[in-house]
């Protein structure tokens, strides 16, 4: 199997068949990273594309400080918290935790899911409603196996707020998780 | 968020048997593996042609681009020698050209020379290049 850098090197000579490989090897990451934060179904794809458009604009200026999938994961996280804000779309680089987390607890009831059977399914929905920083170090960390230092570097955060927002959206989880499941024993 | 649950992440994140509540460890180790799972996402099959056909296109409009910029660079020399003469009053002596005519063949290849060139350059190289994207 062909490394990054000699993948890199081939698209940087013009190779199409290459780049085409690039998008097949870290689509999944970037559809995960955009499908977390942004809602809209319609839009996901497009957003998908223009991030890998910014790959091959910039993949000149890569000179392997990270890991291929860190620096393209960085690109899809940027371009989806602009997208974000050009769309007027709730987010803050401090988000208040307190409000969005109390919108959290008050809206994802255990009634309002109780048709929900699926662990996984369930988890899924709690996740959506979850503040977008909650979300982007949940799949960093859970779904694509990324380190502290690698989720840091991704989305500008320092590695004591990463591991408080991973460690308090678990604990969310956890607490609805909970609630719903001795809800459904006592019924 | 408190020291016990913190505890009891970070041992289930490490590897390590956690100590607590069992239906807490239960109910963390669930979660943990439903987190694990991906968010449910329709790739077209064709993703990445379509990346491909926009990488095309961009590179598309940036050589018009850069056509109309050769184009408006050339009106604008051609306006500015003509605006140069008429204000400075050079009167130019094309005697010297009229030397040319004893080697019109000559001038005549040149310029054909150039102009073959030109193409190759435009068919062979530059459209080579063009394929590969």
């Amino acid at each position: 199997m062909i490394d990054d850098k000699a993948l890199v090197k081939k698209v940087l000579d013009g190779d199409v068949q290459a780049f085409r490989l690039l998008i097949n090897r870290h689509q999944r990451l970037v559809f995960h990273m955009i499908s977390r934060l942004v809602k809209n179904t319609g839009e996901q794809e497009e957003l998908c594309q223009d991030v890998f458009l910014k790959v091959h604009d910039k993949l000149g200026e890569f000179g392997f400080q990270s890991r291929l999938s860190t620096w393209i994961a960085t690109i899809a996280y940027r371009h989806a918290i602009n997208h974000m804000r050009k769309q007027r779309i709730l987010f803050t680089e401090y988000p208040d935790d307190d409000r969005e987390l109390a919108a959290f607890v008050e809206h994802v009831t255990p009634e309002s899911i109780a048709s929900e059977k699926d662990m996984d399914e369930y988890v899924l929905k709690l996740i959506e409603r979850l503040p977008p920083h909650y979300r982007t170090v949940l799949t960093l960390f859970h779904v694509e196996e990324m380190s502290y230092p690698e989720i840091c570097e991704i989305t500008g955060m320092p590695e004591g707020t990463v591991k408080n927002y991973l460690f308090r959206a678990r604990n969310l989880l956890k607490e609805k998780v909970q609630s719903y499941l001795s809800k459904e024993k006592a019924i | 968020m408190n020291k016990y649950d913190e505890e009891l992440q970070r041992n289930i994140e490490n590897g390590l048997t956690p100590t607590g509540e069992a239906s807490d460890v239960r109910i963390y180790r669930n979660l943990f593996k439903s987190l694990s799972k991906p968010p449910v996402v329709n790739i077209p099959l064709n993703f990445a042609d379509h990346v491909v056909a926009k990488v095309n296109e961009q590179q598309a409009q940036r050589s018009s681009r850069v056509f109309v910029w050769h184009g408006v660079g050339i009106v604008m020399l051609l306006l500015a020698a003509v605006v140069g003469f008429v204000y400075s009053g050079i009167k130019v002596d094309t005697s010297n050209f009229k030397q040319l005519a004893g080697i019109a063949g000559l001038v005549v290849f040149s310029i054909v020379f150039c102009g073959i060139l030109n193409i190759i350059d435009r068919k062979v190289v530059a459209g080579k290049l063009e394929s590969q994207w």
